[in-house]
């Protein structure tokens, strides 16, 4: 500590000669003058002396009829002396770090784990709905009422924590497992109708009156079961009727289908293999790319990997510093060939199967076919399925 | 009589000497640093000795290459090879 403020105040190294020089010494002592590094040289003396005191060692030297003469100086106050004609490195060295420091007031990276149902994409469009985006201040982010509108705005959210690390908004969520339709399901008396035509291969009634049975082939928007239950007496006759909210799994053998058109003439890529290398800064809407030039007026295809600058592992700033990698690539013109055409019609088969799956309808059978014309193919198919087919819509009766 | 009294009184009560009687500390570490405190002034220095006064005695350090690290007022460090401490009245 002692030597940086030293640094801070400068000092110099001073020769001492004369006819007391002892006394000299003596006198700085007793104006609590620090000396240090004193050494003997034979005839004179060498020693150090802070440059605010050495200022003051004039009456001093006279009183002991002694010479000084500096020798050497150091610290601070020469240091900025001497470099008095490079103000602006100074500046640029101080605004540097001014800049720093205000960039550390604001949020610069926003980072969300946990979510599997509700995308980041989604969960940022909603943080920009109450002013959380990339750029705001720290100040103005409530940690404790944002994670209240998460867990409001998303309801299978069942705990959520928010805190902000140095520039960065981590946000932790956790998703609740278990479905909530069957607990939200409304109550008031509704129907069940077809959503689409079929045969009818499978029902199971909880509530509600059936109108149909096994085998029956129905149209969509077809009643299926009705809300209405009668009530009858010991003698059979309908006393009333009472109203409820129909219940039931109806499955039935329905047809769906899949048509694609698409031109014959499609462009294809080819790349020759060479390559170029670059980088690309980027802050706010400012783009600036630094990349290797080409002689040749060639096409080509890049790809950017981002990366966001930071200092440490918290200190986000908002200018990214993208890795740019391009492939030369030429592009023509022309037909798809059988092979091409039979896998895309394959690709286009497999996907519709895959997405009937996913809805858990079973497929029985699937014909798929290719019509080839002069300048487009058609790629069209259909499936026998068995689905589920009930739809739940509120009973007319009860509304008046 | 007077000195004499006044250290049996300091020894007896166990009180400081160094601030009741004024008398100098002196530290050595080694042979290699000396360090003075309480003192009065600097009567010599040379590289092989340092003189240095205090307020009922001299204080005689002898050596080679001797260099004061530090002289302020409160203490004084010597360095070098230190050969002898002396004591002159």
């Amino acid at each position: 500590m002692g030597r940086l403020r030293r640094m801070i105040g400068g000092w110099v190294r001073v020769t001492l000669c004369g006819y007391a020089p002892e006394r000299f010494l003596n006198l700085c002592r007793a104006r609590q003058m620090t000396i240090w590094d004193l050494e003997c040289k034979g005839d004179h003396y060498v020693f150090s002396m802070g440059l605010s005191d050495y200022r003051n060692t004039r009456p001093l030297a006279r009183k002991a009829r002694v010479r000084l003469r500096s020798s050497s100086r150091c610290g601070l106050p020469f240091f900025v002396r001497r470099n008095r004609a490079r103000w602006v490195f100074a500046a640029g060295f101080c605004t540097f770090f001014a800049l720093l420091w205000a960039m550390s007031l604001f949020v610069w990276g926003i980072e969300i784990s946990g979510n599997l149902q509700y995308t980041d994409d989604t969960m940022l469009r909603n943080l920009d709905t109450w002013n959380v985006r990339p750029g705001t201040r720290k100040r103005a982010i409530d940690c404790e009422s944002l994670e209240s509108s998460i867990r409001a705005a998303f309801p299978r959210i069942t705990w959520v924590s928010v805190r902000l690390e140095g520039t960065r908004l981590v946000i932790q969520i956790k998703e609740n497992d278990v479905g909530s339709e069957d607990l939200e399901k409304p109550r008031d008396p509704a129907n069940l109708i077809a959503a689409k035509s079929g045969v009818i291969t499978s029902m199971i009634v909880r509530a509600g009156t059936p109108l149909v049975r096994i085998g029956d082939a129905v149209e969509a928007g077809q009643m299926l079961v009705s809300a209405n239950i009668s009530i009858k007496n010991d003698g059979g006759e309908e006393i009333g009727t009472h109203q409820v909210f129909a219940d039931a799994d109806v499955w039935a053998r329905t047809q769906s289908s899949y048509t694609k058109t698409f031109p014959l003439l499609h462009r294809e890529k080819s790349y020759s293999g060479r390559k170029r290398y670059g980088i690309r800064i980027r802050t706010g809407e400012h783009i600036f790319p630094f990349l290797l030039p080409t002689l040749q007026k060639t096409s080509w295809e890049y790809l950017v990997t981002e990366r966001q600058i930071h200092l440490g592992a918290d200190f986000y700033l908002p200018i990214f510093c993208d890795w740019v990698v391009g492939h030369e690539v030429s592009v023509y013109e022309r037909n798809y060939t059988q092979d091409e055409l039979s896998c895309l019609a394959e690709t286009e088969r497999a996907r519709f199967c895959e997405n009937l799956e996913q809805k858990g309808v079973q497929i029985l059978e699937i014909d798929d076919r290719i019509e080839v014309s002069a300048k487009t193919c058609t790629l069209s198919g259909q499936a026998v399925t068995i689905e589920r087919i009930e739809q739940s819509v509120p009973n007319m009766e009860s509304e008046e | 009589m007077r000195e004499e009294k006044k250290t049996e009184v300091v020894d007896a009560l166990g009180l400081f000497p160094d601030v009741f009687l004024g008398d100098v500390l002196v530290s050595v570490i080694g042979r290699r640093v000396v360090r003075v405190e309480n003192y009065r002034s600097l009567i010599l220095y040379t590289d092989t000795l340092v003189k240095i006064q205090a307020k009922t005695t001299k204080l005689l350090i002898r050596g080679r290459g001797l260099l004061v690290e530090r002289y302020c007022e409160d203490e004084m460090m010597v360095c070098g090879a230190i050969q002898s401490l002396e004591f002159e009245d």
